[in-house]
């Protein structure tokens, strides 16, 4: 039947695919780190780390859609936050003064403007870029009071350390976004999983159950296209007894939604239960000690990555403490 | 009137190569016919009848639906389409979700627009068309037996008085005696209300004790249209669609190799096989 991709894994071999999935975990915590220790204004060290980035990414082989895809869902968050940093703080230079004056005309031209952005908003492609013209647009049909006087004036002010923190929030988010991309494009959910096991073993001491806890995941993982299928057929089995799921009323609604939700429910249990029965059959013990189908196994490849990206981190941090950036 | 398939295409994954339904042309009529579509896994049956009420909409071609031309852009509301045909699906007891039986079936009935009242009194009828009694009606269908609730489900279709009933694999893991009941009682629906029943199976005695028409379906094409007989007489056709014979043929081709009995047309139930082998068996001496 039609196949459903779950996860964002992109089938190919490269040097990243290769590495164990333990090692592309801890060096994405440490790269987190690393992000977040750059200080303000050191645009040289910024600049390393979206070269290193890019490396990376280009070491991956995947196609550069797929990290563009990642980062366009949170266009609008890093479109609003420079905005905010660049208008609403204010130390440093000067940069721009705008002038801003509210008439009635000017509030109902913007409104138009507002409204026929929603109107048309389905029908556009590359959305966040239509929504930056009208926030401009907006901004500079309120510096001219075009008829009869304005109710009010104020002035926007733009100054230089707005602008560089929203630059480096935005390469900061953007940089988290795509190191995080590269982790799960490049690891498939099931490596992830046996790999956040290894990682969370400490936890073991404080009797925190983590091999159940890794059990549960894979199984969460296993189901989800399972239980995506059922659901369609469910739907389609309400439907030729006549639910129209595109009706609206808020009454029918709530008929359709428990119509899906009950057999949902039943069809969950009964597939937990079967599949718990399965399990015991085969002599699986909750807690047990088990052994693994595949060892996860640290290559020369994977200290030599560790040690790059604790050494860059360390650097980084030292340089800090020293006061040497 | 009925159910007219042009030419209809239709594939899941849009850049695959090899379509599900291949340039089907297919007609299904009101006029009491208890047609079986057989095939094996894979060929296609259940995308078939999901498009007899426009569940799937096909990506080429047409099909006319009591007078509605469902085409890929088919966008209005198919409420009517879908109260005209019945669609049963494989394991239907998983769509049951009311309180209770006779709620559960009348669900049906008040989404094609009936009062209360009437969808009741067609759940009563349908309840007892499908041999459900009264004590079960109060019931929550989860506390009824497999076979109950397969009852129901197929009570919740009939209750919205389809024309025609389509069933995908009714008997699947029902046991031999409640397997038996359901095919008589589609047979009886066919026979007393004259409706058109289609139902996918995979067992071959089914085909030869009820079918009026069989269509065979192989990697999407409609290979074998028409009455059972000639299908189950060309045994090499029949391999070549990976098909079986009915349990009663073997058994008559077999005793005809030995010698034991004769017959010129191939017999394909139980009863047939008796009265050739009473026939034969009194001829050669046996009582």
């Amino acid at each position: 039947m039609n196949k459903i991709a779950f996860g964002q894994y992109y089938h190919t071999d490269s040097f990243i695919h290769r590495l164990d999935p333990r090692t592309k975990i801890i060096s994405l915590i440490l790269m987190m780190v690393f992000i977040f220790v750059i200080p303000k204004n050191q645009f040289v060290v910024l600049g390393f780390s979206v070269a290193l980035l890019l490396a990376v990414v280009f070491l991956t082989k995947v196609p550069l859609i797929r990290y563009l895809k990642s980062l366009k869902q949170i266009m609008f968050l890093l479109i609003f936050s420079f905005f905010f940093q660049a208008l609403f703080n204010n130390s440093g230079d000067l940069l721009l003064t705008i002038n801003q004056n509210i008439s009635i005309a000017n509030i109902a031209l913007g409104v138009v403007l507002i409204v026929l952005y929603l109107f048309f908003r389905k029908y556009l492609p590359l959305k966040f870029l239509w929504l930056i013209l009208l926030v401009i647009s907006i901004i500079y049909i309120f510096q001219y009071p075009i008829i009869g006087q304005s109710l009010k004036s104020y002035q926007l002010k733009v100054y230089r350390d707005g602008v560089v923190t929203g630059f480096f929030i935005i390469v900061r988010i953007m940089l988290l976004i795509v190191f995080s991309s590269i982790l799960t494009l490049t690891t498939k959910p099931t490596d992830l999983n046996n790999a956040l096991e290894w990682l969370m073993r400490p936890l073991e001491w404080v009797k925190i159950p983590t091999s159940v806890l890794a059990m549960m995941i894979s199984i969460s993982l296993r189901f989800i296209p399972t239980l995506f299928l059922e659901t369609e057929r469910i739907l389609k089995a309400q439907a030729s007894r006549g639910v129209d799921f595109k009706e609206g009323k808020v009454k029918a609604k709530i008929t359709q939604i428990i119509s899906l939700l009950i057999p949902m429910f039943i069809i969950s249990f009964k597939r937990a239960f079967d599949l718990a029965d399965a399990m015991e059959a085969r002599g699986y013990i909750p807690g047990a000690k088990r052994t693994k189908l595949a060892l996860l196994k640290f290559g020369l490849s994977d200290y030599f990555v560790l040690i790059f990206a604790l050494g860059i981190v360390i650097g980084l941090i030292v340089l800090r403490v020293n006061h040497a950036l | 009137m009925g159910i007219n398939f042009r030419n209809v295409s239709f594939r899941y994954n849009k850049k695959a190569s090899k379509p599900t339904l291949d340039n089907i042309t297919l007609d299904i009529f009101k006029k009491s016919e208890f047609i079986t579509i057989l095939g094996h896994t894979g060929s296609g049956k259940s995308t078939l009848v999901q498009h007899m009420n426009a569940l799937l909409l096909p990506d080429e071609g047409e099909v006319e639906i009591f007078g509605k031309h469902i085409t890929k852009k088919y966008k209005d509301k198919l409420k009517d389409t879908r109260k005209k045909v019945g669609l049963v699906f494989q394991f239907p007891e998983y769509q049951l979700f009311e309180e209770t039986v006779l709620k559960d079936i009348m669900f049906g009935p008040k989404n094609f627009g009936l009062s209360d009242q009437e969808a009741k009194s067609k759940a009563i009828e349908a309840c007892k068309q499908v041999g459900l009694g009264e004590e079960l009606w109060t019931r929550s269908p989860f506390t009824l037996s497999g076979g109950q609730m397969r009852r129901v489900a197929i009570a919740g279709i009939l209750a919205s008085e389809p024309d025609v009933l389509i069933l995908d694999e009714p008997t699947v893991g029902l046991d031999p005696v409640g397997k038996k009941e359901l095919l008589n009682l589609l047979e009886d629906i066919r026979i007393n209300t004259g409706k058109t029943i289609v139902i996918i199976s995979h067992d071959m005695n089914v085909v030869a004790k009820h079918a009026t028409r069989v269509i065979v379906l192989n990697d999407g094409k409609v290979v074998y249209n028409g009455p059972k007989l000639p299908l189950f007489s060309d045994l090499e056709r029949l391999r070549s669609f990976n098909l079986d014979l009915p349990d009663s043929a073997r058994i008559a081709i077999e005793l005809k190799e030995k010698g034991l009995i004769d017959f010129d047309e191939l017999p394909l139930a139980l009863e047939e096989l008796r009265k050739h082998l009473k026939l034969n068996l009194q001829g050669a001496g046996y009582e």
